[in-house]
C-alpha cells in the first residue's frame, strides 16, 4: 500500500455545495443579527445532544427526611446580605422586584417547583425566592450542547435540581465564571441512553453569581450550638459501618478504612463553633452510617466540617488541605502513587538517554537532571484516573512555541526512546505516562498537585529553560492580581502569566527606580510574604516600546530593555499577548 | 466578528480539506457537516488574528479536530448507527475501499493516519494537536499503518 494511495483517495472527498451554502447562510444569518441587536446572540446551531450526567449523590429517603427534620429543626434562617437583619417580609417585598422576565422561560421553570440542593437537600420558600432574586439578576444566554461541552459537576460549587413532569433542571454553579442551567430528561441522564435529545443549556459568563450566591449563604443568622453534649465529626466509625456517598455510587468503608479514618478526626483539629456558610454548597466528601443513615458527616472544602445526627447540627473548622490528602489515601488507596513508582526504571542509568521536550524545545537530560526529576517524583504524590478528557492542546506550527504559549497550552514531556517509556507533566496538574516496551502501549492517566515542586525541579533540570522564565516567576502562583488597578478573572491570570514566558531576560538592567513615563500596563499582586517576613507587592510594568521592568524584594527595579519576539510572528508579541490573555473574547 | 466575505474565501480555500478531516475522523457525513460548520462559526465570532495562512489553516484544521474530539467522546457514552458514507462521496471503488479500510480502524489509529498522510503534518505537530507525546504518534503511525494495510486487503 502506498502512503500516497491513501492521500489521492481522500483528495474524491469534497465539501457539498449545500454544506457550503448553509455555512454562509448561517454566517449572514449572525451577522445580521449582530447588526440588528447589536448584541451577541450565541445562535450557532449544532448537534443538540445531552451529555450523561453523573448520577447526583442523593441520599436515600430516610437520610433526606433527617436532613431535612435537622434543617428545620435547627432553625436554619438565611436572609440575603442586602436585606441584612429585616423581617421575613422583606422577601415578599423583594419579590416584587424580581424580574423574571429577564430569564429564559426554561430557567424560570425551576423557579416554579420545589427544587432542591445538593443531597436532596430542600429549601424553604424564603430561600427559593431568593435564590430566584440572584439568579435573575444575570444575563442568561442559550448556548449549544457542544459548547456547553464536557463538565464535570464534582467540581460544582452550587447545584440545584427541580423535576416539573417530564424534565429535569438543574442550575450548577462554579467557582470561576461558570454557570448553567440545562433542562434534560430522566433518560436524558441515564449512562445507558443512546437515544437523540434535546437538552436545552443557558450559560452566564460571570464569577459574580457564585460570589452572590455565597454571600447570600453566609449571610444568614448564626446557628444555634446545641444543647447537650457536640457530635464529633464521623461519630461512632470505628464501630459503626460507614459509606462514602459518591456521584456515581455509595462506597462501603472497609473496617481498616474506617479505623484509618477514626484515627484522622482523632488527630485533626475541629474548632466548634456557630456557623452556616457551609450549607448549601456541594461538600468535598460526604459520609453517612449505613444502617440508619442517621448520622450524617459534610467535609467541605471551604475548611467546615458539618455534623447532623437527630435533628441537631454541629459545624467544626478544620485544615481542609491536609485533612483531605490522607482522606483521599485512605478512600483510594489503590489509586495513589508515588512518583518513585511511575519513574522509568532507566531513569538514572547513565548509558541511557533520557530526553526531555517543553513545547518544541528538545533537550537531552543531563545527570544532575536525572537526579532533579528522580527527586521529585521521589516525593510527589499522584493519584490514579481512568482518563483526562479536558486536556486542551493546540496544534504545533512552525512558530509553535508561541502559538502553544497564545493558547495557555504548555507541558513537559520526558522519553527515553531505548526504553520507550514517556511521561508527560500538563501544567494543569495532569501527567500522562506511556509504556510500550512490552509491544503494546500501556497509558497511565494521573493527577498531581504539586506543580510548583515540578517547576522546581524543571528548572534545577534545565538551566537552558530558564533563559525564557520570568525573573518575578509565574504570576498564577501569587493570588490576586491586578493590571491598571483592576483585579484580573482568575482565567485570564494563567495567559498573561504565559504572556511574559519566552523573552530574553539575561539582558537585565538593575535601577533604584521605575521610569518616570507612563506605563500601557502597570501588573501588581496582593501583598506577599519575603523569606525576611517583610510585605512585598510584585509590580511589573510594561512600557509603549515593549520594555518591561520590575522591582524585587530588596526594592531594585530590574528593567529589560528589548524583549524577543518569537519568529515568524515578527510583531510585537507581548503587548499582543496581554491584550490577549485580558480580551473577555478570547475566552467565547 | 469576521465579515462574511471573509467566511466565504476560508470556506473556498479550506472547506474541502476541513471536510475531508472530518469525515474520515468521524465515519458519519452528518457529523462531519456539524463539526465544519460549527468550526466556521467558531472562527466568525473569534476572528483570530493569524500571521501567515498556515496559522489559519492550522488552527482551523485544530478546532475541527477538537470538535471531531468532542463528538467521539460523546459517541463512547452513546450508543450511535454507524453509517457506511463512502459510497456515496467516492464513486470510483479503489479509493472507496482503501477508504473503507481507514475507516474500520479504532479512532486513535485512524487520526493520527489522516493528520500524517492526507493533511500532510509532522509527527511533532500531531503530538501538539491530539495531545500524546511524539513517541506516542510513531508508535501509533506505526501500528496504524500495518492495521490498515491488513484491512485493505480484506477489502
Amino acid at each position: 500500500m502506498k502512503d500516497d494511495k491513501l492521500r489521492k483517495a481522500a483528495e474524491k472527498i469534497t465539501m457539498p455545495d449545500d454544506l457550503k451554502n448553509r455555512i454562509l447562510d448561517q454566517c449572514s444569518e449572525i451577522s445580521a443579527n449582530e447588526k440588528r441587536c447589536g448584541i451577541d446572540h450565541n445562535t450557532v446551531s449544532g448537534v443538540e445532544r445531552v451529555q450523561s450526567h453523573p448520577i447526583r449523590r442523593t441520599l436515600t429517603a430516610v437520610a433526606a427526611c433527617a436532613v431535612l427534620a435537622a434543617g428545620v429543626g435547627t432553625g436554619i434562617h438565611f436572609m440575603p446580605k442586602s436585606g441584612g437583619s429585616e423581617s421575613a417580609s422583606s422577601t415578599s417585598e423583594k419579590e416584587l422586584d424580581v424580574d423574571e422576565s429577564a430569564l429564559p422561560a426554561d430557567i424560570s421553570v425551576i423557579f416554579n417547583n420545589d427544587f432542591v440542593c445538593e443531597g436532596s437537600r430542600e429549601l424553604t420558600e424564603e430561600q427559593r425566592n431568593d435564590i430566584k432574586y440572584i439568579v435573575c439578576g444575570f444575563d442568561w444566554t442559550e448556548i449549544t450542547q457542544e459548547e456547553f461541552g464536557n463538565i464535570d459537576e464534582a467540581d460544582s460549587i452550587y447545584w440545584f435540581e427541580a423535576v416539573d413532569g417530564a424534565y429535569i433542571y438543574t442550575l450548577t454553579l462554579y467557582d470561576n465564571d461558570r454557570a448553567f442551567f440545562v433542562r434534560n430528561t430522566p433518560e436524558d441522564q441515564s449512562e445507558d441512553s443512546g437515544a437523540e435529545v434535546n437538552g436545552i443549556y443557558f450559560r452566564v459568563k460571570s464569577a459574580e453569581i457564585v460570589e452572590k450566591m455565597t454571600e447570600y449563604f453566609s449571610s444568614g443568622d448564626e446557628t444555634e450550638v446545641p444543647d447537650g453534649e457536640a457530635v464529633p465529626p464521623l461519630a461512632g466509625i470505628a464501630e459503626r459501618e460507614y459509606k462514602e456517598i459518591g456521584y456515581s455510587s455509595d462506597n462501603p468503608l472497609s473496617e481498616e478504612q474506617r479505623l484509618a479514618l477514626d484515627k484522622l478526626v482523632s488527630e485533626t483539629e475541629f474548632r466548634l463553633e456557630p456557623n452556616c456558610n457551609a450549607v448549601y454548597r456541594v461538600p468535598a466528601y460526604f459520609f453517612t452510617d449505613t444502617d440508619a443513615e442517621s448520622s450524617l458527616t459534610y467535609f467541605y472544602s471551604t475548611g467546615v466540617a458539618e455534623v447532623r445526627e437527630y435533628g441537631k447540627t454541629w459545624f467544626y473548622q478544620f485544615d481542609f488541605d491536609k485533612f483531605s490528602k490522607a482522606v483521599d489515601e485512605i478512600l483510594f488507596p489503590d489509586s495513589i502513587y508515588s512518583g518513585a513508582d511511575l519513574v522509568c526504571r532507566n531513569m538514572l542509568n547513565e548509558n541511557v538517554t533520557m530526553h526531555a521536550m517543553k513545547l518544541c524545545e528538545n533537550k537531552t537530560l543531563s545527570d544532575e537532571g536525572r537526579q532533579a526529576m528522580y527527586s521529585f517524583l521521589s516525593n510527589a504524590r499522584f493519584r490514579k484516573v481512568d482518563d483526562f478528557d479536558d486536556i486542551q492542546t493546540y496544534i504545533c506550527t512552525p512558530s509553535c512555541d508561541w502559538y502553544s504559549r497564545k493558547l495557555g497550552f504548555e507541558s513537559y514531556d520526558f522519553f527515553c526512546e531505548e526504553s520507550c517509556w514517556s511521561m508527560i507533566f500538563y501544567d494543569c496538574g495532569k501527567l500522562e505516562v506511556i509504556d510500550y516496551s512490552s509491544g503494546e502501549q500501556e497509558v497511565g492517566y494521573y493527577l498531581y498537585d504539586d506543580n510548583i515542586g515540578l517547576d522546581t525541579a524543571v528548572h534545577d533540570a534545565f538551566p537552558e529553560f530558564s533563559s525564557s522564565y520570568p525573573l518575578f516567576g509565574s504570576l498564577y502562583k501569587m493570588g490576586e492580581i491586578k493590571v491598571n488597578g483592576e483585579v484580573v478573572e482568575e482565567r485570564m491570570v494563567k495567559n498573561l502569566s504565559n504572556a511574559f514566558f519566552g523573552y530574553d531576560y539575561s539582558n537585565n538592567v538593575v535601577n533604584d527606580s521605575f521610569r518616570s513615563e507612563e506605563p500601557v500596563y502597570t501588573i501588581e499582586t496582593s501583598a506577599m510574604q519575603t523569606e525576611a517576613g517583610e510585605e512585598y507587592t510584585l509590580t511589573i510594568r510594561v512600557y509603549k516600546d515593549g520594555t518591561l521592568e520590575y522591582n524585587d524584594t530588596e526594592g531594585k527595579i530590574h528593567s529589560f530593555d528589548k524583549l524577543g519576539f518569537p519568529e515568524p510572528m515578527g510583531e510585537p508579541l507581548l503587548t499582543f499577548d496581554i491584550e490577549t490573555a485580558l480580551d473577555p473574547d478570547f475566552y467565547e | 466578528m469576521l465579515s462574511c466575505d471573509a467566511i466565504r474565501d476560508a470556506v473556498e480555500e479550506y472547506g474541502d480539506m476541513l471536510y475531508r478531516t472530518c469525515v474520515l475522523m468521524l465515519g458519519n457525513v452528518h457529523d462531519a457537516e456539524d463539526a465544519v460548520q460549527e468550526t466556521y462559526i467558531t472562527y466568525m465570532r473569534k476572528a483570530p488574528p493569524f500571521s501567515d495562512s498556515e496559522h489559519e489553516k492550522a488552527w482551523l484544521l485544530t478546532v475541527a479536530a477538537n470538535k471531531c474530539r468532542d463528538m467521539l467522546r460523546y459517541r463512547k457514552r452513546h450508543i450511535t448507527e454507524p453509517e457506511s458514507v463512502l459510497d456515496t462521496l467516492v464513486q470510483d471503488s479503489e479509493s472507496s475501499y482503501i477508504l473503507e479500510a481507514l475507516m474500520m480502524l479504532p479512532d486513535k489509529f485512524r487520526i493520527v493516519l489522516t493528520l500524517h498522510y492526507i493533511d500532510g503534518y509532522k509527527v511533532e505537530e500531531i503530538a501538539g494537536m491530539i495531545g500524546k507525546s511524539a513517541s506516542a504518534v510513531k508508535m501509533r503511525l506505526q501500528k496504524g499503518r500495518k492495521l490498515l494495510k491488513e484491512a485493505y486487503r480484506k477489502e
